[in-house]
């Protein structure tokens, strides 16, 4: 089955899914890398331009740092330079721990072999060669480029009151109705209708089941309930044990 | 819709991610999209290369039609995400039919686009027109769809130029040095430039279409909820079957009453006696914490330091200092303290200041000899004692040469010349030296007459021992007869000058 995720299985046992930033996300950030770095050199050669030969000198060791230090030194202290950090990316080891100053480096170094033969054609081919999308340098310090998962949703915009659900539900399930109770505003009225409706008697009567099931969303995300609210949970509850 | 089929995993995806997705899929199926997209693409690049005389005009013509060439791979790609891939033969069938669809908006005021390969499926798959497709497309857009779009497009472009002009360079980087060319005919060179292009294109037709293609189904799966259908409908389906057994077993009358009910019935039940309610899951980790795992005392015992005593000792004063007198006199007695510590450093000072002869002459000192380790008895299972030995070796050695005993002989003066080494030179030899280490340590003696002679004596006591190759009668008789005169006029030579 076809999927963006690699999975990751710590020592401990504990599964984790890394999601490999794949050749669009990363062009842009290397884009705005190489924009940033262009700018700064700019700056530079401004000030160094009255200097002379000297100034000539001193630009050219500016070019080499920059080129070739700029993304070892933000990869290594801050995980992901400026270009990735704007596309919610981070480079990581294979096993997803912050990658090393060895790592950074050699994956930095070989992009002179991903640079071939025109403009990163090669480490735009690797990438797309493997599941991972790694370039040749990543494929030899063996890192990773990764998106970061989006932030955990908030409470804000969730309407419907927190009641906890009926039934046990596993983890996949306990996503499904937390976006289920997200996409309120997305999913047409019908569509939330329908699919509640496949969840049948175990929601209660049919107008009902929407609301019931945004409402376990709500407690599944962690909403707090209103104090007033509270009151009309435990009736509810009492009602339901008379039924039962 | 049959969920089951789906060759992708159902998930909302972020618009990169989708986009992703499309390239995973790109990679899944890359020969029969890249093949679809030849097949569908050579024929009108061959005759745009007939019509025209100038082979730049003809590949500008030839891109303006891209949008038809990708129309098979969208199709192959929309029925292949349900595990139903067409087969080659079927999809080029359909690709005139397909082609032909809104042919003149995909021509012309949709041809720059900067988001084709994600509208395209909206008028294809879904065969929406006019403002009922703009409305759509709205829709499709939000949520960074829109902008992941564009620049799959523009970056698309860019890297099919790169890929083009990477061809080239590739091959300039090929060429033999010797083969001279100039800039010009390699521009002048439109039919090289244009067969790059074609390959460029093929190469990046596949992953363009089916990035779009991600992105759209992404947001076809998040605004309609595929992802929930599956999992309410796998939710659904269990809790039907765990029902209908309990059913089955104990309401067997029943089910002829309300066939159509029951089983949505149960199914509540089950799910009711499944209920896990906060309380019980707080008693449940109140007894987990209870355990055994989470009570385990260990004691680490850490050193502690000045710093950390004289923390401590302030930390615990601090709530003390009360009363002011109390702490007038509470700090007294610190400064005092502190005095007291100056005065004893001063007083070690001095002591050691007004002894320092004394102390000086006790560090030096005159220097111990260093004691050597005893020497050793036997050196290579020779008995080197001095005791073991005749008085006149040399003699002795050649009256055992007579009687035959050679071996004997050579051992003697071998065994007596380490045995001279060890007590009277102070040779550092022990029980498991070879010859060799025996002959290197006495190298280093700077002996250079013993040196000299244990070197001879040590090779032709080593062919006679090992090899049983006894010396020469004349090498024999001149180690036997130097033997005195190199160790015992060396003794007395060393003692006269000792004394």
């Amino acid at each position: 089955m076809l999927d963006t995720l690699l999975s990751i299985e710590t020592p401990e046992g504990i599964d984790f899914d890394l999601i490999p930033s794949g050749p669009v996300a990363r062009i842009l950030a290397y884009l705005s890398d190489f924009l940033i770095r262009g700018l700064v050199l700019f700056v530079i050669g401004i000030v160094l331009g009255s200097l002379g030969a000297f100034g000539a000198g001193i630009m050219l060791l500016c070019y080499f740092v920059l080129e070739w230090l700029y993304p070892v030194f933000f990869e290594v202290t801050r995980g992901a330079t400026p270009g990735k950090k704007w596309m919610n990316l981070r480079v990581v080891q294979d096993d997803g721990t912050p990658i090393t100053l060895s790592s950074s480096m050699l994956r930095n170094l070989l992009r002179s072999a991903d640079i071939l033969p025109f403009f990163y054609v090669f480490g735009l081919i690797a990438m797309l060669c493997n599941k991972s999308f790694k370039r040749l340098g990543d494929l030899a310090a063996e890192t990773l480029v990764i998106q970061l998962a989006e932030p955990m949703p908030t409470t804000q915009n969730v309407k419907a009151e927190p009641i906890p659900p009926d039934f046990l539900l596993n983890p996949d399930q306990q996503k499904a109705v937390i976006q289920f109770t997200l996409r309120a505003e997305v999913l047409t009225q019908s569509r939330q209708a329908e699919l509640a409706d496949i969840l049948g008697v175990a929601l209660g009567p049919s107008p009902q089941r929407v609301a019931r099931l945004q409402q376990m969303g709500a407690y599944l995300l962690g909403k707090t309930a209103s104090p007033v609210a509270a009151d009309a949970v435990d009736d509810k509850d009492d009602s339901k044990g008379g039924v039962s | 819709m049959n969920y089951a089929n789906l060759a992708f995993r159902l998930r909302p995806r972020s618009a990169y991610e989708a986009a992703d997705l499309g390239m995973q899929m790109a990679r899944r199926w890359w020969w029969p999209l890249a093949s679809l997209w030849l097949l569908a693409a050579l024929p009108f690049f061959v005759v745009c290369l007939l019509l025209f005389d100038t082979a730049s005009i003809a590949l500008v013509v030839f891109w303006w039609g891209k949008p038809l060439y990708e129309r098979p791979l969208l199709y192959y790609l929309s029925r292949a995400v349900f595990s139903e891939n067409p087969s080659r033969r079927e999809t080029l069938k359909m690709t005139p039919r397909l082609m032909a669809r809104q042919l003149i908006q995909t021509l012309t005021i949709r041809r720059f686009s900067p988001s084709r390969s994600f509208d395209t499926p909206v008028a294809m798959l879904e065969g929406l027109k006019g403002a009922e497709r703009s409305r759509r497309l709205a829709v499709l857009h939000r949520d960074k769809a829109g902008s992941v779009a564009f620049w799959l497009t523009v970056i698309g472009a860019h890297v099919e130029l790169c890929i083009a002009l990477s061809i080239v360079t590739l091959g300039i980087a090929i060429l033999p040095e010797s083969y001279q060319w100039e800039w010009e005919t390699l521009f002048a060179a439109n039919y090289l430039q244009a067969v790059c292009s074609f390959i460029a294109m093929a190469m990046m037709a596949p992953f363009f279409v089916a990035g779009g293609f991600g992105l759209y189904l992404n947001r076809r799966v998040i605004l309609e909820g595929w992802d929930l259908e599956l999992v309410f409908r796998d939710m659904q389906a269990k809790a039907a079957n765990a029902g209908q057994v309990l059913v089955v077993a104990l309401l067997a009358p029943l089910i002829l009453c309300g066939i159509g009910y029951s089983p949505d019935l149960s199914a509540q039940e089950t799910l009711n006696s499944e209920l896990v309610t906060p309380a019980v899951t707080k008693e449940q980790i109140q007894e987990i914490l209870n355990s055994e795992d989470f009570r385990r005392i260990e004691t680490h015992r850490i050193p502690k330091f000045w710093d950390d005593l004289t923390k401590s000792e302030e930390d615990s004063d601090v709530p003390d200092i009360d009363p002011w007198g109390f702490s007038l006199g509470e700090n007294l007695a610190l400064i005092f303290q502190w005095l007291a510590w100056i005065a004893v450093t001063l007083m070690v000072l001095y002591l050691v200041y007004r002894y320092r002869d004394r102390l000086l002459a006790l560090s030096i000192g005159p220097r111990k000899p260093k004691v050597s380790p005893p020497a050793p008895s036997h050196v290579l299972n020779l008995d080197i004692r001095e005791i073991s030995l005749p008085d006149d070796i040399g003699l002795a050695a050649q009256q055992l040469w007579q009687q035959g005993k050679q071996r004997e002989a050579l051992a003697l003066l071998y065994r007596a010349s380490l045995s001279r080494l060890v007590h009277r030179h102070k040779l550092l030899v022990n029980k498991g030296s070879t010859e060799g280490d025996c002959l290197r340590r006495v190298k280093k003696l700077r002996v250079e007459n013993v040196y000299d002679y244990f070197k001879r004596l040590t090779s032709a006591w080593q062919a006679m021992a090992y090899a049983h190759l006894p010396p020469a009668e004349t090498e024999f008789g001149k180690l036997s007869q130097t033997w005195p005169v190199v160790f015992d006029t060396e003794d007395q030579a060393q003692e006269t000058g000792g004394e």
